[in-house]
């Protein structure tokens, strides 16, 4: 009779048995927090859960059970195979705990299907993706919709371009792509008008479409040779930096109409998003600069290449491979900050789902989970896209 | 090979002081080249001598003193880049610019500086890495050849501009031994050619074959000048033939 047989009855005594001390005390402390949850959902939980449940709590006994006979084993110089202790412990270990995330996911979807207000969620669901474009006034101009494809497709096929050195005709292309968009798109763009996910990708594209070439200026100039060009980049950066965006969104709102006439509130929010992440991507861009080494400039002067030729021709192309990561974390960064706009009522995401919210009032809580995973959606499939293109990228070196 | 065939200075160098902060780096160096001519310059480390080939085509600026190369003063405001066209350059660490190609690495500074259409380019380029021994390797990236061949697609590369002068900044310390002939050998072929060059290396085999003179560094200052035979065999200052032992002993 193996002593670590006494884990089937107690997981964790067998495991103190064969004095596999640190073991047993896991083992202990696990069976304590499966039971506590498993045993009332055992009780009277739904049919699903029980069947989890049951399986936890096998799994739990069966694989304390093992895994000390094994450790045992092992003690004794039974076992040949060393590894095999270990791999019991490893595999029975993920299965309760895969069980376990389970149950709590399952308790946690029956909890929010039970909510009440999905049916409210949904009938304004239409209005947290374009706004009051859905009204039915708007009809004939729903079609603008399409006006995104143009812009986006403007926007990847150019980076792409750009990516594979041919970036003359990438900015071109991308520049065409985002024109059409906005030509389609620019009855509509209005804060009257377009609103919730749309206004968001809407400030996003161009912001990200004014913040990257301003970001370029400013990097550069910020370990520019000359004095002044310095120095301004480096207010502009530090200033910007140091300024809660929100201060920066008021900033605008309230002072660029005065410049450019009233009705330009929108404009002033886009102006507001594109410099303060400019701020970012200026420092980005100057530390992929610095970080090639002193050489390639170097070798570039002493070929008689002109400062400006040595940087287009040599140190950004190489420079340009270090930025793209912490460039798409700043594109994602600036899809969440457009949330910010919301606070001078600007409709976009956030601010349509909370005027939803606030107009409903029984359903703050669904409102803000569904705005979250739009959140998540677009982002996490951004960050997906970019990594993927990075794997295709790295593959072809 | 013993003494350059005109008296035709390329560059002269008078009083040249350059400082790193507190640190005087050369002190007063003064120094002409004749067209032709090939210097070997050697030192221990931190002597100054990369320090003052690199004020040549002022990738170092000095701060006083004059450097006049090819009838050009370098200073604040002259047309460095004009210099620089007529001054190649070969570094320790090669420097190749890894996102072109080798044929590309040839070509980018004819085609950008001297607007050179591609095909002409194309054609100076492949007639540059035939001459250097490495045609067959155009298409490849920098990092696709070993060291040697890097040095050599530099070496091609500098050659593109059609300088009046190359400067050598230790061009074969970073490569392993078995490297060190073929990259000797191309030097070697381009001195022959009468190229005037400065060389900043310890490799006495080829300043025995090739150097007009040989140039001692220390502290930032010139300690002896003599003919390669003169230097190695028959040295007359006790800082140079200290280092020769200790360079002859490593």
């Amino acid at each position: 009779m193996n002593i670590g047989a006494l884990s089937f009855v107690i997981p964790g005594v067998g495991q103190f048995a064969v004095q596999t001390l640190f073991l047993g005390i896991q083992y202990l402390l696990a069976a304590i927090t499966v039971w506590l949850v498993a045993l009332p959902i055992l009780l009277s939980g739904p049919l699903e859960g029980r069947i989890i449940a049951l399986a936890l709590l096998v799994s739990l006994h069966v694989g304390a059970g093992i895994t000390a006979i094994a450790w045992k084993q092992r003690a004794d110089g039974l076992e040949k195979n060393l590894a095999k202790a270990p791999r019991t412990y490893r595999l029975w270990s993920n299965v309760i705990a895969g069980l376990l995330v389970l149950l709590l996911v399952d308790l946690f979807a029956r909890w929010l299907l039970s909510l009440p207000s999905w049916s409210a969620v949904a009938s304004n669901l239409t209005f947290i993706l374009i706004g009051k474009l859905r009204a039915p006034s708007n009809a004939e101009d729903l079609w603008r919709l399409w006006g995104f494809v143009p812009l986006m497709i403007g926007l990847v096929v150019g980076w792409n371009l750009f990516r594979a050195k041919k970036g003359l005709l990438g900015l071109v292309l991308g520049f065409v792509g985002v024109i059409i968009g906005t030509v389609i798109l620019w009855p509509i763009i209005n804060n009257q008008v377009l609103g919730g996910l749309a206004m968001s990708v809407m400030l996003a594209l161009w912001g990200i479409v004014l913040a990257l070439p301003l970001g370029m200026l400013v990097g550069i100039g910020r370990i520019s040779e000359i004095p002044v060009v310095r120095i301004s980049s480096t207010i502009w950066i530090e200033l910007f930096r140091s300024i809660p965006f929100v201060a920066v969104i008021f900033w605008f709102y309230i002072c660029l109409p005065y410049v450019l006439g009233q009705g330009t509130q929108l404009y002033a929010v886009v102006l507001a998003l594109a410099i303060f992440t400019s701020s970012y991507i200026g420092e980005i861009v100057r530390a992929g600069l610095q970080s090639l080494p002193k050489g390639q400039t170097e070798a570039s002067r002493s070929l008689g290449l002109s400062g400006s030729q040595a940087m287009i021709q040599v140190v950004l192309p190489q420079a340009i491979q270090n930025m793209i990561p912490p460039l798409v974390g700043q594109f994602i960064s600036l899809f969440k900050d457009t949330s910010l706009t919301s606070i001078v009522s600007i409709l976009e995401l956030f601010g349509a789902g909370r005027s939803v919210a606030n107009r409903l009032g029984n359903a703050t809580f669904e409102i803000y989970l569904t705005i979250a995973v739009i959140y998540f959606i677009v982002n996490y499939s951004l960050s997906r896209l970019a990594a993927s293109l990075e794997g295709a990228k790295a593959k072809e070196r | 090979m013993t003494q350059a065939n005109s008296t035709d200075p390329i560059i002269i160098a008078q009083d040249v002081h350059k400082y790193f902060g507190q640190f005087h780096a050369l002190r007063g160096v003064n120094m002409t080249v004749q067209k032709g001519e090939v210097l070997v310059i050697v030192g221990p480390s931190g002597s100054g001598k990369s320090t003052f080939i690199r004020t040549i085509n002022r990738l170092e600026a000095h701060q006083k003193g004059t450097i006049i190369v090819d009838g050009i003063e370098l200073k604040e405001g002259s047309n460095l880049d004009a210099i620089r066209r007529e001054v190649g350059m070969v570094f320790q660490s090669f420097n190749l610019f890894p996102h072109l190609t080798v044929l590309q690495n040839v070509t980018l500074a004819p085609m950008q500086v001297r607007k050179m259409p591609k095909d002409k380019a194309n054609a100076l380029g492949m007639e540059l890495l035939e001459r250097v021994g490495i045609s067959e390797q155009a298409q490849k990236f920098p990092a696709q050849l070993s060291g040697g061949q890097q040095q050599r697609v530099a070496i091609a590369r500098a050659l593109a501009m059609q300088p009046k002068v190359m400067l050598f900044d230790e061009p074969t310390s970073a490569l392993d031994p078995e490297m060190v002939g073929e990259v000797l050998d191309v030097m070697k072929t381009l001195a022959k050619s009468g190229m005037t060059m400065l060389c900043v290396t310890h490799e006495m085999g080829f300043a025995k074959a090739v150097a007009n003179r040989v140039v001692f560094f220390d502290q930032g200052n010139i300690v002896e000048e003599n003919t390669p035979e003169g230097f190695f065999n028959n040295p007359q200052h006790e800082r140079t033939k200290m280092f020769l032992n200790q360079i002859r002993h490593a």
